[in-house]
């Protein structure tokens, strides 16, 4: 699929740094998609990263309600 | 491949290195390391913790190529494979190293596929925690300049494409980077608007010249 381009403007490299503030990060896929598209294993600190991530401050497992049921209307 | 840009540190331009990693240099990758003291903001945590587990897994995956003897090491041996083997997958890790007397030794890397069609494929592009840190130094428009060196290289082995995922947290940036309409979960770099960021490229080559002219 082709992009189109929208602005034929050279800009400045202030304008490219200002765009760059704005993700001055990781590009590509997760690191969890990465790992599984390649068959590789991840690492421990970022598995215990993760599952901190989705647990609460103790450390416990958030829960979900399993009363909250989607109602047919 | 070696080739200079510029990067913003603590306000002022400075020259960064961009040049294809060796296999000493890949292991090190390996070795980066969350920082002892993480800051408060939790999205910028969650970007280190990716940056640190990328450099890990393109650690690994270069490795994996390595072993088939399918990676390279410089643009003459890129050159040289595609050369004797024009159907050939190679992977190729490109690293930026800053130029000035700099506390962080790696400013990002790059993980490469030359497919079969001598096109590239981006499969991720992540900068040292440090850089996201910014504590030690303000570093600034390394993945813009990483973006354009790469292109840069699809043109020195006539590459017509180059390829890659955009996330969700990326697709807007690929969107403004590249200036074109709309970006979802994939980008392709070609035609004009490969054109496009080699003018950039250029334009930003020679504001560092004319910099230097006045230094």
């Amino acid at each position: 699929m082709k992009m189109k381009l929208i602005s034929r403007r050279i800009r400045s490299m202030e304008e490219l740094c200002a765009i760059d503030d704005k993700f001055s990060t990781v590009l590509g896929p997760s690191p969890v998609a990465f790992a599984a598209r390649h068959g590789l294993k991840l690492s421990k600190s970022y598995v215990t990263f993760m599952r901190s991530q989705k647990s609460n401050g103790n450390g416990a497992r958030k829960i979900v309600h399993s009363r909250r049921k989607l109602v047919a209307v | 491949m070696s080739g200079r840009f510029p990067v913003k540190v603590n306000g002022k331009w400075r020259e960064a290195e961009i040049s294809f990693a060796s296999e000493r240099e890949v292991k090190r990758l390996a070795h980066w390391r969350i920082p002892k003291s993480l800051p408060a903001d939790p999205v910028l945590v969650q970007k280190i913790y990716d940056a640190v587990e990328f450099a890990r897994l393109a650690c690994n995956r270069w490795q994996y190529y390595r072993r088939q003897h399918l990676t390279v090491r410089g643009l003459e041996d890129l050159e040289r494979v595609v050369h004797a083997h024009p159907t050939t997958e190679v992977a190729m890790v490109l690293i930026v190293r800053p130029v000035w007397d700099s506390p962080i030794s790696t400013l990002g890397i790059a993980h490469l596929r030359r497919t079969w069609c001598n096109h590239l494929f981006l499969e991720f592009l992540a900068l040292h925690p440090q850089v996201l840190l910014r504590r030690r130094e303000q570093v600034s428009s390394v993945g813009s300049a990483m973006l354009h060196q790469i292109v840069a290289l699809a043109g020195q082995i006539n590459a017509q494409c180059i390829w890659g995922e955009a996330t969700e947290g990326s697709h807007e940036w690929y969107e403004e980077r590249l200036a074109v309409q709309e970006v979802r979960d994939h980008f392709f770099i070609e035609e004009d608007v490969m054109e496009h960021c080699l003018n950039e490229m250029h334009r930003a080559q020679q504001e560092m010249l004319a910099r230097r002219g006045t230094a």
